[in-house]
């Protein structure tokens, strides 16, 4: 039987491999489902954000294992929040932002219908681009845009559906439109 | 880091942590549903999220693995004498000298030895015994 390090309480790298284990399937689904939107901005997948959640986990890294008593999804959601947002602050830090005089990102055509799969490909991972081309997206979806501007200005639903009037089931849906783009857009390449 | 990557790097934070906790609120078949539509079947999705696991399991384990080689390599380097890093020509030469030197040692030297026909692990043996005694240092030298 796997132990738990009575003496930290956190769980040994046996311990997390079968508690790993256990997850139940939908449970797995969910996790892969987070690790795609903690991954945005990171220029990881969230595949490698998962994976690298675990190893560090695993390796029992300081300040990287799971306590005994917090739940491993919980743990592993932690984990990928705290190492995406390192890695986002890498990126800003190593890849300077330009923009024009009107503070909009340059070399950003907003709403170029035939972008090249080449700046589609980057459009998906330079942190620069990544919320203008989900803002041109949602360009003629006014709810969904106001939604997007909400949740990054730190709005609450409350003051979102102020800003745009909406119901509540119109904020729902709008925000489900949102998650759905981001999901299909920067997610993992659907299986074949 | 530029006001612009700044402002960038914090709205993704917000938007990334404001949709990942939206998948709490799916019920399973809405969750279902979704990924069904975005991501491929969840019965797939279930099975490469514990492909990573193991990915990941396996990773930590070979270098554990690793870590604890290089600790025994250096371990058991240190608690060797050099003595028997010696080839197998020089450790029989200087067994002959020290048994030459001491007749007790001599005496323990058996048939076989003298014909050649013992193996390393005894003439390594022989060895360790004689630095033990201190009849040898751990360099070889006869005290």
């Amino acid at each position: 039987m796997a132990a738990v390090t009575q003496e930290r309480a956190y769980l040994d790298s046996a311990a997390l491999a079968d508690a790993l284990r256990a997850i139940p399937a939908l449970g797995l689904v969910r996790l892969r489902n987070r690790a795609a939107f903690r991954a945005l901005g990171t220029g990881l997948d969230g595949d490698d954000l998962l994976h690298e959640a675990i190893l560090r986990a695993m390796n029992g890294e300081e300040g990287r294992r799971c306590p005994a008593d917090v739940a491993v999804p919980v743990f592993l959601d932690n984990a990928m929040r705290s190492i995406a947002s390192g890695e986002r602050e890498k990126r800003a830090r190593d890849t300077p932002i330009e923009t024009n005089d009107f503070g909009e990102t340059k070399g950003i055509i907003l709403s170029d219908p035939s972008p090249s799969p080449e700046d589609e490909a980057i459009g998906r991972i330079d942190l620069g681009r990544i919320l203008p081309r989900i803002e041109a997206a949602f360009a003629n979806d006014l709810q969904a845009l106001a939604v997007l501007l909400g949740i990054v200005e730190d709005a609450s639903p409350e003051e979102i559906r102020e800003i745009e009037p909406m119901t509540e089931n119109e904020y729902l849906a709008a925000r489900k439109r949102l998650r759905r783009f981001v999901l299909r857009e920067f997610g993992r390449e659907k299986r074949r | 880091m530029s006001a612009n990557g700044d402002n960038a790097r914090i709205h993704l934070d917000r938007l990334s942590a404001a949709l990942a906790s939206d998948t709490d609120g799916l019920s399973d078949s809405e969750l279902a549903e979704e990924v069904r539509a975005l991501l491929g079947s969840p019965e797939d999705v279930a099975r490469d999220v514990k492909a990573i696991f193991e990915s990941a399991i396996a990773q930590s384990g070979k270098r554990r693995l690793a870590m604890a080689r290089q600790g025994f390599e250096s371990v058991s380097s240190i608690k060797q004498p050099r003595v028997l890093q010696l080839t197998a020509e020089a450790k029989r030469a200087l067994l002959e000298r020290v048994a030459n030197l001491n007749h007790a040692i001599d005496q323990k030297f058996t048939l076989a030895a003298r014909e050649g026909r013992d193996t390393q692990a005894d003439i390594d043996g022989l060895l360790e015994d004689l630095v033990e005694l201190g009849v040898i240092d751990g360099e070889g030298n006869i005290k």
